[in-house]
């Protein structure tokens, strides 16, 4: 048995875990958030990506002793309040999702991607740094729109702070 | 068969189709389905043109200049959608009749909650099925709850499938609404003194047409329920069902161009533009079909490219059983689609619907394979197309 | 048409539970006193089952029952059904093997389930699904619909000689031959639909429950029409009757016509909530069938 102890969408959690716990069933099964999926048990799918200290992962290949002392930001923690986070408002908008199923993880590991491109992105890295996360309903055409959107969307709101804070 | 066809003849591929197409309805096929109506040459001229037809040779000129194959192919589809009368279906040995159910509850305050037997697993019924509501009583849609997927609220449905949900299980709500409307009517003409065939429905009020009387909703489902002022007779609440069988299946048709480059030293094919025109006859929500045709066309080229499902011929293993074997497209093995449709509303149903769940995996993949033999000059290629096997035909078709 | 009526581009109602992380798949459903399941499965693709040890896993932490096809059988659960009867060009029905949830004494495909373990945690209930240990005498196998109906191919079900379940055609034969030998160009081609898997994002689940005092059962699985289920688990397997039964299909990731069917696990689930041997008034869950 393992005792973990983790921030988990600003939250502090403890507990103690059966060693092969998976950080995907320790989120799901211990702590009853089940907004984080899991569609395959071959790491493929992407329904699972949680961030973990600030990255995307899989959270089906994470022991949860392994992401013990770290923080994780999952779907359920990613809004403000009442106010969605831009990525979901731009699934929304975009009809980016049908099933519903890969959605978390698709939004998830679109806020990390947008993270990483400060400068912006383009339609073929959307669907390079996607590979990872498998849709079945949309072909993805609507899911690339939305992350599209709210990259530049979030790339505004940036400038406009900068200028502000100046 | 037909792209075949027509390079065996040296014919267009769209002229031969042109030629053949069915202009008369209904039109009677062999096989029990009766098309209805449609307009195939529409979608054929749609779908050139936003391919660009036309200037198809000189992107391929310009794509050998850069040692890549272009081909272009091209598939008209017809489907039977719209599941289905249950006497053709019984005859063809169904075990039950594909029928839809729905009741309409109009609350005592005018909230709606319509019931269906139709199940929503990503077609998003919650909204267009509230779409049908807020357009017959002008309520806004988050005052109507869709329930579904439950047999202890809802009492038989049978389902979703078959692209049936909006032919059959949108007709059964209809057929409820005409009888709650019926009613309210009556209730309405009897709190205005005024004719039932002068009452009209606007923007969430009974009205008596040319006059400024009226009764809000919310007020004449008030009137249903304390049934203080009711019309003689008349029995209180605002509920009704109804169960719809169809006449007929519907016939959704379309073309979809489909232009891709092969690299002739490695076989591996890349999809350029992907065209779609379907024609679905009337839509409730075009973001949804437009999202409904999208997924279709990535499990058609899912098919034509990538997947399959293969067993170990000696033990039966089945050696594509994970997602690490089998050949799930990925957003980087697609390009965004240029989709339309155009419409002949469907007679056969209320709401002049063709259903969309399904066109987009039926039409894309002879798209796909027909564009890739055009670009290697051979037709002999089974599907799922993978690298290899292109790589494998085209020296086939060059050493010839 | 109004601005949220008929062909408006209305954004979806159901979209906020779903960019929220507040979905309700079935793998989501927590009740109190909730028992787990895992099942054992057949590593051959055709092979007759000699015997089925469950000892070892009945001892196991954590291990309430241990339930095999001859208990299924015995408590009168019936075989699985085809929802469409075809009749051959000759008009005999078409000859379906019979398939019972858990195999009895013959196993016909790679998974196939030959028990069920129902133990307290998920983790203890596939520790000891390895625990049973079952004797197989390997028979050939074809997996392959061609090969299948070569002379000489392993016969797979006694009801189907040949491995022929039907002959089945539609349409006029006469009429179309005469239509090719008049046309002026005949092209011939040989076309081959490659094999799919539908391959929803949600996996399968099903969780049964059984409530001992109203003796009424419910099933939450992953379907496409719930209704339908209910008929065919009542009426054709008899696992209550329909008003001791309810079906319900909560959020569904996804279908693509592989959810329309009813199989075997959720059946298994859903008797063994009730199973003499398993702890009454349990809820099990078989959260993934691998």
């Amino acid at each position: 048995m393992s005792q973990v102890e983790m921030v988990v969408n600003g939250r502090k959690v403890s507990g103690t875990v059966e060693d092969r716990t998976l950080l995907v069933h320790y989120l799901r099964e211990h702590l009853g958030m089940t907004g984080t999926h899991v569609g395959c048990d071959t790491s493929q799918c992407g329904a699972c990506v949680v961030h973990m200290d600030g990255k995307a992962v899989k959270s089906c290949s994470i022991l949860a002793a392994q992401a013990s002392g770290s923080d994780i930001v999952t779907i359920e923690g990613l809004a403000n309040g009442a106010d969605l986070h831009p990525v979901q408002a731009a699934f929304r908008e975009h009809h980016g999702l049908q099933c519903g199923f890969c959605t978390p993880g698709m939004i998830m590991a679109a806020t990390d991607m947008i993270a990483r491109h400060p400068e912006g992105l383009d339609e073929k890295t959307v669907r390079a740094e996607l590979e990872g996360n498998i849709c079945r309903c949309t072909g993805y055409h609507n899911i690339v729109k939305a992350i599209l959107a709210a990259s530049k969307a979030m790339g505004k709101a940036a400038k406009g702070k900068t200028k502000k804070a100046a | 068969m037909v792209e075949t066809a027509a390079r065996e003849l040296g014919v267009s591929p769209a002229e031969l189709r042109r030629k053949n197409f069915i202009r008369e309805f209904p039109y009677q096929t062999p096989v029990i389905m009766a098309y209805d109506a449609g307009d195939y040459e529409t979608s054929l001229e749609a779908a050139m043109k936003e391919a660009d037809y036309a200037g198809f040779e000189k992107r391929r000129e310009k794509a050998k200049k850069q040692g890549k194959l272009r081909g272009i192919g091209m598939s008209c589809y017809i489907e039977a959608c719209g599941i289905a009368p249950s006497a053709a279906v019984g005859s063809l040995g169904a075990g039950v009749g594909l029928w839809e159910s729905a009741e309409v509850r109009v609350n005592a305050v005018g909230t709606i909650e319509v019931l269906t037997g139709s199940h929503s697993h990503g077609q998003g019924h919650e909204t267009t099925f509230s779409q049908i509501v807020a357009d017959r009583f002008g309520v806004p849609i988050d005052s109507v709850s869709i329930v579904h997927g439950d047999t202890d609220k809802v009492q038989m449905g049978m389902g979703t499938y078959g692209s049936r949900s909006g032919a059959v299980g949108m007709s059964a709500v209809v057929k409820a609404l005409d009888k709650v409307e019926a009613k309210a009517k009556k209730i309405a003409a009897h709190l205005m003194e005024a004719d039932e065939g002068d009452i009209v429905i606007e923007n969430g009020e009974l009205k008596v047409a040319g006059t400024d009387k009226s009764v809000p909703w919310f007020q004449l489902a008030l009137a249903a329920y304390t049934a203080h002022n009711l019309p003689d007779g008349m029995e209180p609440g605002l509920k009704e069902g109804a169960f719809y069988d169809p006449t007929n299946f519907t016939f959704p048709a379309g073309c979809y161009i489909c232009e891709v480059e092969v690299d002739p030293d490695t076989g591996e094919t890349e999809i350029v533009q992907f065209v779609a025109a379907d024609d679905f006859g009337n839509i409730i929500n075009p973001m949804i079909v437009e999202g409904q045709v999208h997924g279709g066309i990535a499990q058609g080229i899912g098919q034509a490219l990538l997947e399959g499902a293969h067993y170990d011929p000696a033990s039966g293993q089945l050696l594509t059983a994970s997602y690490m074997d089998y050949t799930m497209p990925r957003a980087d093995d697609l390009p965004s689609f240029k989709v339309s449709t155009s419409n002949t509303p469907c007679p056969g149903n209320p709401l002049g619907i063709k259903g969309c769940g399904e066109a987009g995996a039926i039409g894309s993949p002879p798209a796909v394979i027909n564009a890739i033999t055009n670009a290697i000059g051979n037709n002999d290629l089974a599907m799922p197309a993978t690298a290899q096997k292109v790589w494998s035909a085209l020296k086939a078709a060059t050493k010839h | 048409m109004g601005i949220e009526g008929i062909g408006a581009r209305v954004a979806r109602k159901e979209d906020k539970r779903f960019i929220t992380g507040s979905g309700r798949y079935v793998d989501d459903m927590v009740v109190p006193g909730m028992k787990h399941a895992a099942f054992v499965r057949s590593p051959h693709a055709h092979a007759d089952i000699k015997k089925i040890d469950v000892k070892a896993a009945q001892a196991m932490p954590g291990v309430i029952a241990v339930l095999t096809g001859k208990e299924i059988k015995a408590d009168g659960i019936g075989n699985l059904i085809c929802g469409w009867m075809i009749h051959s060009k000759d008009g005999s029905p078409m000859k379906m093997g019979a398939w019972s949830p858990m195999a009895v004494d013959r196993v016909r495909y790679v998974g196939d389930a030959v028990a069920i373990v129902v133990a307290e945690t998920k983790g203890q209930a596939r520790d000891a699904a390895e625990a049973v240990e079952v004797t197989y005498k390997e028979k050939k196998s074809v997996a392959d619909a061609v090969e299948a109906l070569k002379k000489g191919a392993p016969q797979l079900h006694p009801e189907a000689d040949g491995n022929l379940i039907y002959d089945w055609e539609i349409g006029d034969s006469a009429a179309t031959d005469a239509a090719i030998a008049k046309a002026a160009h005949v092209t011939k081609m040989h076309i081959v639909n490659n094999r799919l898997v539908p391959n929803a994002m949600e996996p399968r689940a099903a969780l049964g429950h059984y409530d001992k005092g109203e003796d009424h059962y419910t099933c939450w699985t992953t379907s496409q029409n719930p209704h339908v289920a209910r008929l065919v688990m009542s009426a054709f397997y008899n696992v209550a009757p329909e008003n001791k039964l309810r079906v319900i299909a909560p959020d569904v990731g996804g279908g693509f016509g592989s959810k329309i069917f009813i199989y075997p696990e959720e059946i298994v689930c859903l008797w063994a909530s009730s199973a003499p041997a398993s702890r009454s008034n349990g809820w099990l869950t078989a959260p993934k069938a691998s």
